[in-house]
């Protein structure tokens, strides 16, 4: 059965021309260093920090997010971080195609591949790499430097494989994550 | 008691509403082999004749509520092409295509899996403590020290989860790399392997020495284990080998030479011999439980499950293993991942893919009419959208469970279940009614057992006038357990377009053409037909029916596309025969609320 529209508030929301949807209630730092792909919604009281980059002047990517992505309410993302020949420095961060991200989840990850479903109350600890079709389950912790391989489900604190998904989760995630911002749509007045 | 009835209820079938869950035709395989079984008590259970499954058995067989936990959705489906059979995971084959680490992703060879023993070679370590991945730091970045950079530098291995330190366990490396080769030097003494290299050279040699030895074929042995032939020789694979053992002992009295009996006194001084008064009284004077292990982590280390944390030993990461999903019945090879050289666990790409949504037509809720709750006696309307996959053109007939009014004649299927009590098992109230003619098998016999629900579910491919509308009823109003409805559908058959990807993006078209009586809409590839439900149940009852649909496409293309051809009787298809293909699956609606009053 297809699933209800979810209707916003066409003032809070900004349709780019690529189709984002980005909430103004949402906090993004340094727009300029992050890449959005495009048909990618941002909910209202995400943050993230743009801001947080490799010392040194000029443009670059800090944060790139690929199409059809969900960056769920309240949520944090945040490029990681290390101490590397006593020198402090940010990392860029990738975040592939169809990626959803849940509710209040803290993402930290180096980069994560497509089609990833992270729940609610997550937290991807720093340098994780979550490869393509993973999902990581509400309230998961997944520890910093953690490697997830494809077609894995994680979950728990700390997060810990759990099962293995099917073949055809491309498919499912695909369609969910296409149907998701089909269905996202501006109430009509 | 209502309550207790109603979480049993839910504890059967707990699949939330609404769905569309399909039954794979190994479920039809598994009640035809238990048929046999009742009519004729024959052990082992007889496979069914495979040219007996076809569409016409699959139709004596709707799903029941017993096995509503082994109904899958779509996408959990194969489809063999070859064969036109659904398959669930528990019906096929599964092959290792590769085996590779899940932390470094590196593709392990075959060969060298079994002599590593399963884990990881590289730098991938677990945590003792809570098992999760280990990562290298050297002193130097801790202390910060700026001293000379050249002085020999100290490496550990750190958990970012616990911070648990090798160094705890007076654990450190010289070097940041190949921890492997350095960690294996200091397991190689460790008491158990000593013992277990002892055992090894020990049985290898009375192996060696016995001629009789050569009767066993070691070659098949070694396929089993691995290529390391010494390595498989250990006394617990001899003890379950029965030939293997009983040619020792014929052995061991044909050249008394040298005793078979593994001497544990002899050669083992080295091994640990537990003190256990000794170990009681460092029990007893423990004042913090924080030094002792738990049973998780005891079973991690099976070779001498310690007490303390001081005696955990850091482990390698167990591999994991990739598969290949194949036909149970004519081995075709239904999911295969690519495999590139070197790439092999990182690549996610399918050389092949026999998933049933691209070969069945996928069925839909569209929507549910009047939405609301329902209630009994109040008929909704459901939109039931099919989904053609295929680049032809197919018809599908549906045809749902047999009329109330046949019921005194009907098919044994269903004079079983009525009567059955809600618990037992489906086949077993088969057997009484099997046993009016023990000797013919239900399914060896379909012909002899002609019964009027044949009629229904073997229902007519081409499209007949369909306004003439039947009402059906479903035979689960006895079972209890089960929500009841009658389930009217107009629309018996009715042709699919195919399935064309050019105008996935071209806007609908509204067809002018009169619709066919029961038909909603008809889109690219998609029709919507309408079922009437109308609960019959009780309060709380769950409101799903079974139908049956048989899907028939003909090929007339000569090739279709680049793909393999559909079928390998292809030659067959191509000259214009039809193919049928049939199914069962539930649709569940939802539950029987309350009635209103207004």
């Amino acid at each position: 059965m297809d699933e209800d529209i979810i209707y916003y508030d066409k003032s809070e929301y900004i349709e780019t021309e690529s189709g984002n949807k980005i909430s103004r209630k949402s906090v993004i730092s340094v727009p300029q260093n992050i890449v959005l792909g495009g048909k990618t919604i941002i909910q209202q009281n995400c943050i993230i920090r743009g801001d947080l980059r490799r010392k040194g002047s000029g443009y670059a990517v800090v944060i790139g997010i690929g199409k059809y992505c969900l960056l769920g309410e309240n949520s944090i993302i945040r490029p990681p971080y290390k101490i590397y020949k006593g020198v402090f420095s940010y990392y860029p961060m990738k975040i592939s195609d169809y990626v959803h991200i849940g509710k209040r989840s803290i993402v930290e990850a180096a980069r994560i591949g497509q089609y990833v479903i992270i729940g609610d109350d997550c937290v991807v600890g720093r340098f994780s790499v979550i490869k393509e079709y993973c999902r990581i389950l509400d309230n998961t912790v997944i520890p910093p430097n953690t490697v997830i391989p494809s077609f894995s489900v994680f979950g728990g604190n700390p997060g810990r494989f759990i099962s293995e998904l099917p073949e055809s989760s491309q498919i499912i995630f695909e369609q969910k994550a296409k149907q998701f911002y089909e269905r996202f749509l501006p109430k009509s007045q | 008691m209502d309550e207790i009835k109603n979480k049993n209820k839910n504890k059967n079938n707990n699949i939330p509403f609404p769905y569309v869950y399909y039954q794979c035709t190994c479920q039809v395989v598994s009640k035809i082999r238990k048929d046999i079984y009742f009519s004729t008590f024959q052990f082992p259970l007889k496979e069914p004749v495979e040219s007996e499954i076809n569409s016409t058995t699959i139709s004596h067989f709707p799903p029941t509520h017993f096995n509503h936990h082994r109904l899958k959705s779509i996408y959990d489906l194969f489809f063999c092409p070859s064969c036109c059979e659904l398959h669930c995971p528990d019906c096929v084959k599964n092959d290792f295509l590769c085996f590779y680490c899940p932390n470094c992703l590196f593709d392990v060879p075959q060969a060298s899996v079994v002599s590593e023993q399963n884990r990881c070679i590289r730098n991938c370590f677990e945590c003792p403590i809570c098992f999760n991945v280990l990562t290298v730091i050297s002193q130097q970045d801790t202390i910060n020290t700026t001293a000379t950079d050249d002085e020999q530098t100290v490496y550990f291995l750190a958990c970012n989860v616990c911070q648990w330190k090798s160094l705890e366990i007076n654990l450190s490396f010289d070097k940041s790399t190949g921890l492997y080769l350095q960690l294996q030097k200091k397991e190689s003494i460790l008491p158990h392997e000593v013992e277990f290299q002892n055992l090894r050279n020990h049985y290898d040699k009375c192996l060696r020495s016995n001629n009789n030895m050569n009767n066993i074929n070691t070659k098949r042995l070694s396929a089993l284990f691995g290529n390391t032939s010494s390595f498989l020789y250990s006394p617990s694979i001899i003890s379950h080998i029965p030939d293997l053992k009983t040619k020792l002992i014929q052995a061991k009295r044909d050249n008394n030479q040298i005793s078979d009996e593994y001497n544990n006194s002899s050669e083992n001084k080295d091994t640990q011999v537990m003190e256990d008064e000794l170990e009681m009284i460092n029990l007893k004077n423990l004042e913090n439980m924080d030094e002792l292990t738990s049973l998780k982590q005891k079973l991690n280390q099976p070779e001498d499950q310690p007490r303390y944390l001081k005696q955990l030993r850091i482990h390698r990461i167990p591999l994991r293993v990739k598969l290949q999903t194949k036909c149970d019945k004519c081995e075709k090879i239904l999911v295969k991942q690519e495999v590139q050289k070197m790439k092999k666990p990182s690549n996610i790409r399918f050389s092949i893919k026999s998933f049933a949504r691209d070969y069945i037509p996928n069925i839909f809720i569209q929507k549910i009419i009047p939405n609301n709750k329902l209630h009994k006696d109040i008929p909704v309307q459901v939109l039931l959208k099919f989904v053609n996959p295929l680049s032809q053109e197919i018809s599908v007939s549906i045809s749902t469970l047999p009329n109330k009014q046949n019921e005194d004649k009907m098919d044994i299927d269903m004079d079983s279940k009525k009567n059955s009590p809600i618990i037992t098992p489906k086949f077993s109230s088969r057997k009484s009614s099997l046993n009016l003619s023990p000797i013919l098998s239900p399914i060896l016999s379909p012909k002899k057992r002609k019964k009027p629900s044949l009629k229904i579910s073997t229902a007519p491919i081409i499209p007949i006038n369909p306004t003439t509308t039947t009402k059906i009823k479903n035979p689960y109003k006895e079972n209890a357990g089960v929500a009841t409805c009658n389930v009217t559908v107009l629309a018996k058959s009715f042709k699919i377009p195919a399935y064309d990807p050019t105008k996935e993006f071209e806007n609908d078209t509204e067809s002018n053409e009169q619709n066919q009586v029961g038909i909603f809409e008809k889109k690219k590839n998609s029709v919507s037909i309408i079922v009437e439900v109308r609960p019959t149940g009780d309060i709380g009852d769950r409101v799903e029916f079974p139908i049956l649909v048989t899907y028939s496409f003909v090929n007339n293309e000569k090739e279709v596309n680049n793909e393999t051809p559909i079928s390998p009787n292809y030659a067959e298809l191509s000259h214009g025969v039809q193919k049928f293909v049939s199914f069962w699956s539930v649709i569940g609606i939802g539950e029987i609320s309350k009635e209103c009053f207004d």
